[in-house]
């Protein structure tokens, strides 16, 4: 072979003189190291020291139940959350902000310090819900399989048509649709929708199901006040009572409404509420950036005239609220508004949709979660309590319902059947642990967390659904099986100790009711796969061993 | 993984530098190997199974093409078996629900029903790298056959090859015969290694600066619904794309050549400033040149080239131009966007042949060609036909209308993503290639590239959009 060998090869490569010198090369060569050894050699260190798992521990250690490929891609997101990332990523996010008014993924920097959620944008201007989502030979064989709105409306309707419930779907438009000149739209003199929006309503409207759209009327409202705050995803207050006042007056005109007008029993009192805007935290600019202040706003408390409190979500209550962040905000502190406290504000939706109807709602609403978890969380209530509902209320970004499979799977939002819970209350109402109990048990199972600095979050608090084996009931002795219990999986984007328990080990923590503790039973969450039907808890540990 | 990523950046790569130069220089390309397996695992572990099978085939097959007084028959039965099995798995992952799919849609057209095609078909998950190491594991076998190297020493050596990380998922495709002889003996350097480096780093920036920004405008333009996308966000979109896709996949290769260079390999280039060229003829000389060079070598050359009269030269070069769009994707768009090229080549020739090419300013050219090629991207970006006739139609002045076009216009019309428009524009259109710029090398320039590194790392971390196009084929 050796002489015969014939190598069209022979000879190819480009020409180069290489001047560096031996020393100077190997200098530039050690600078090239520490450029690349340096950051994660510190950060694996200050782990070490913390006492948490180092990059190579987490990679050789696997959750049970995790599959190789999702640990690999988990250990992936955990490194890619390095401290050192951080400021650079303030820096050169304010470096764009401030000189070109650059937004980000998340956010698009508009006109004159308005402020929009870059994903609802997209959404208004990509395929939607009617036409066929672009994918091709390369698309992700997840998005094939991805289902979009209309069939998980369909089956939910109709589940709760064999319960006689109705539904009213309440989307909610996003500002880029009512306040287009802040992205340089100027002269628009209607509602900026999309394109399929009428002909999709129509379709939900065939299936029986009441569509309540908010769209005309907030356009008419932007000519008498601001309908979405300029830094913050959410509506404003008025906008928001408007809503609140437009449901109730379609409820009181159902046949089987039967109350009389002026229900009582609310008072209102006035707040003032601060907050820089969930859409300037996502720019992660850090605290002292300068570049955006607070936006203040006035808040109308709903205070039951009896207790004085704030209204409580009741099981039993005839209109049940299923929502997202738009029912939550001017309610929940997690979502601003509500200063550094953990205390309910009582401005949200439904206490002015229970003021509204002069009677108490349901809430099962939660962040970022309008699609499904929270439709989850409310067929999660005992039989009887569903049936004792007359409609219910489906209050939702319209962006969710405009997604594109690409779109929706990027901000976690998908379109999945739930599971009712066949049990009937019992005898004396649902059954609670003492507040505060402390429970010794063994985790059997933990959802998937959600990375705190992913880009499909948008909020600063997350819980996540754990499965016990409950060892001992301190105060009663008590022994069970198959108890869910909630835990935060970060807060304020940090994750929590919490998040590192591991399934197999004992722990110590202390229950509470779940709808009893505030800021929980809105908040953001990864559930377990498997749905359950017993009582869920929140949790806080109280040792870890 | 991918090279743009933390983990690459931060750890995988200071731990095979440091393993690659600790280890003796017989366990070298044992360690390397075992590198590369843990790297293209990180995707899927399942993946390297089917990459070590078809090494082990290869190795065998070309171990019966040389053996010593091997006759005739068994040579080509080694050489035929290497070639059906790589093209069989790359058939089975890449092509098999696209051919059931095409099958049925030809039973129908001519009054047929319809044919089911079976549901796992839609549910194979594409390896990632396949086109590129299928084609690279033939590549010895030929090679072998053709007399043009000496089989691998060992499966060790050989697996090594194949699986070489910095050009493993995205090429170059290096054949056998230009790295036989590195296998066998390489120079480690210090200016080897500087070289290297310094090449590594402006990939890296190109990558993170050029291709990145243009690929968050490419994608929202080409994702726009109907009515919504007007002409000049369309040519904007797709100028875009044509940056993003030339400098994500020019940047790889850059990044390819520099590990491969610091770990004493020496890769052949990639890219020639592709969108300088003259003509569809020229584009094809400078733009994936380790894919056009193969194709021409295995695919043109056998078919006859062009020594077989003119007719007969045309249907080769519309031959291998649909099959390289297959290469790419399986979806008729490809081919579409490969029979374009096909065509313009044999359209290109038979106007040089008959003298009908007029004579025109070379930037004229240059801008005509560019055009050829922007039309032609349309294809290959888009996920099927509707998208690609929406686009198109759009860019002639046949959209618009929705309410929302002011919308993405908005989205798109920023001053950043202008700018960086026109930055890549003229880094494309006037700058030396990489290699030029790097060719005669001294230390400020190296150190420039290591600023650079650590400018691009730094919007890395801001950027959270970071595809790597070239992965999906």
């Amino acid at each position: 072979m050796g002489n015969d060998l014939k190598n069209p090869y022979r000879g190819e490569g480009e020409p180069e003189t290489i001047g560096v010198g031996r020393v100077g090369g190997w200098g530039l060569i050690g600078f090239f190291l520490v450029v690349l050894v340096i950051p994660p050699l510190v950060r694996n260190f200050f782990d070490f020291r913390n006492g948490e798992p180092t990059v190579l521990e987490r990679t050789l250690s696997r959750d049970r139940g995790a599959g190789l490929v999702e640990h690999l891609r988990e250990v992936e997101a955990h490194v890619e959350g390095a401290f050192f990332t951080k400021e650079p990523r303030r820096l050169v996010q304010h470096f764009l902000s401030q000189t070109f008014a650059e937004g980000n993924r998340k956010t698009v920097i508009g006109r004159d310090g308005w402020l929009y959620l870059r994903p609802s944008v997209e959404a208004l201007v990509a395929t939607g819900p009617l036409q066929d989502a672009p994918l091709g030979a390369a698309s992700d064989p997840a998005l094939k399989q991805w289902r979009g709105p209309r069939v998980a409306i369909r089956k939910f309707a109709e589940d709760l048509e064999e319960r006689g419930i109705e539904l009213l779907l309440v989307p909610v438009p996003v500002k880029a649709m009512v306040r287009p000149e802040g992205l340089g739209v100027d002269g628009a003199e209607r509602l900026v929708t999309h394109v399929d929006a009428v002909e999709f309503y129509r379709e939900i409207e065939e299936m029986g199901v009441t569509v309540l759209d908010l769209g005309e009327r907030f356009w008419e409202l932007r000519s008498e006040d601001e309908v979405f705050l300029k830094q913050d995803t959410h509506w404003t207050p008025v906008a928001m009572e408007v809503a609140a006042t437009e449901v109730a007056e379609h409820l009181r005109g159902r046949d089987w409404w039967g109350v009389e007008e002026g229900g009582g029993g609310y008072e209102v009192s006035e707040v003032k509420g601060e907050s820089r805007g969930d859409l300037v935290e996502q720019l992660e600019l850090g605290e002292g950036a300068g570049l955006y202040e607070t936006e203040s706003i006035l808040l109308r408390k709903v205070n039951d005239a009896a207790s004085g409190r704030r209204p409580e979500s009741d099981r039993m209550a005839r209109v049940g609220v299923v929502g997202d962040s738009f029912v939550n905000v001017f309610d929940d502190p997690g979502l601003g508004f509500g200063g550094d406290g953990d205390e309910a504000i009582g401005a949200g939706f439904a206490q002015h949709l229970a003021r509204g109807l002069g009677e108490p709602v349901h809430v099962s609403a939660i962040n970022g979660q309008g699609a499904t978890g929270a439709r989850a969380a409310f067929a999660k209530l005992y039989d009887d309590e569903v049936r004792a509902k007359k409609v219910v209320v489906w209050v939702i970004a319209s962006r969710d319902l405009m997604y594109t499979p690409t779109l929706a799977m990027g901000n976690s939002v998908e379109w999945g059947d739930v599971e009712w819970n066949p049990k009937l209350r019992p005898d004396g109402g649902p059954p609670s642990a003492e507040a505060g109990e402390i429970v010794e048990a063994i985790l059997v199972d933990k959802a998937k967390l959600t990375d705190p600095n992913s880009p499909e979050v948008n909020y600063r608090h997350s819980l996540f659904e754990t499965e016990w084996e409950v060892l001992k009931v301190e105060a009663t002795g008590e022994v069970k099986d198959g108890v869910r219990v909630f835990f935060w999986g970060f807060r304020d984007k940090i994750a929590t100790e919490e998040s590192k328990i591991r399934v197999g080990d004992r722990y110590r923590f202390r229950i509470f009711p779940e709808d009893a503790k505030e800021g929980v039973a809105g908040a953001r969450r990864d559930s377990l796969v498997q749905p359950d039907f017993s009582e869920s808890y929140f949790g806080q540990l109280v040792k870890t061993r | 993984m991918v090279f743009s990523s933390h983990i690459f950046v931060f750890y995988f790569l200071p731990l095979a530098l440091l393993l690659y130069y600790a280890a003796p220089r017989v366990a070298k390309h044992l360690v390397l190997t075992l590198l590369s397996y843990v790297f293209y695992g990180w995707w899927n572990p399942w993946f390297t199974l089917l990459m070590l099978g078809s090494t082990v085939v290869d190795y065998y097959c070309g171990k019966a093409i040389t053996t010593e007084g091997a006759t005739r028959g068994r040579r080509r039965a080694g050489l035929w078996i290497s070639v059906v099995v790589n093209l069989g798995v790359l058939a089975f992952f890449k092509y098999a629900g696209f051919g059931a799919g095409t099958a049925s849609w030809v039973v129908e057209l001519f009054g047929g029903d319809a044919v089911a095609v079976p549901a796992f078909l839609g549910e194979v998950v594409l390896p990632v790298g396949i086109s590129f190491y299928t084609f690279q594991s033939m590549s010895y076998s030929i090679d072998l056959y053709r007399g043009h190297a000496r089989p691998a020493e060992s499966l060790v050596d050989f697996s090594c090859y194949v699986s070489l990380f910095p050009q493993l998922v995205a090429g170059p495709i290096v054949r056998y015969g230009s790295v036989a002889e590195q296998l066998r003996s390489r120079v480690h350097s210090v200016d080897g290694f500087v070289m290297g480096m310094a090449r590594f780093n402006v990939g890296f920036a190109k990558k993170i600066f050029l291709a990145n920004p243009m690929g968050g405008i490419a994608d929202v333009c080409f994702a726009a619904g109907d009515g919504v996308l007007t002409a000049g966000v369309a040519w904007f979109g797709v100028v875009a794309y044509a940056f993003q896709i030339y400098f994500d996949f020019s940047a790889y290769s850059d990044m390819a050549i520099g590990l491969g260079r610091m770990f004493g390999f020496r890769f052949p280039e990639n890219f020639n400033s592709p969108y300088k060229s003259h003509s569809v003829t020229e584009f094809w000389r400078r733009w994936h040149i380790s894919l056009s060079s193969f194709l021409r070598d295995y695919l043109y050359i056998p078919l006859g080239g062009n020594r077989l009269g003119s007719g007969r030269t045309y249907v080769n070069l519309m031959t291998v131009m649909v099959i390289g769009g297959l290469w790419h994707g399986a979806s008729w768009t490809f081919v579409v966007w490969g029979a374009i090229h096909g065509g313009m080549l044999a359209v290109e020739r038979f106007a040089g042949r008959l003298n009908l090419v007029p004579t025109v300013p070379h930037p004229l050219k240059i801008a005509w060609t560019f055009v050829v090629v922007l039309i032609a991207w349309v294809f290959f970006r888009a996920e099927n036909f509707e998208v690609a006739s929406r686009y198109v139609v759009a860019m002639f002045g046949g959209g618009g209308g929705a309410p929302t076009e002011g919308l993405l216009a908005a989205l798109v019309w920023t001053p950043v993503n202008m700018g960086m428009v026109v930055v890549c524009g003229v880094v494309a259109f006037c700058a030396p290639r990489s290699v030029r710029i790097l060719e005669n090398l001294v230390a400020w320039k190296v150190a420039v590239s290591i600023v650079l590194l650590v400018a691009a790392l730094c919007l890395m971390f801001a950027q959270g959009f970071n595809p790597f196009l070239y992965f999906q084929f």
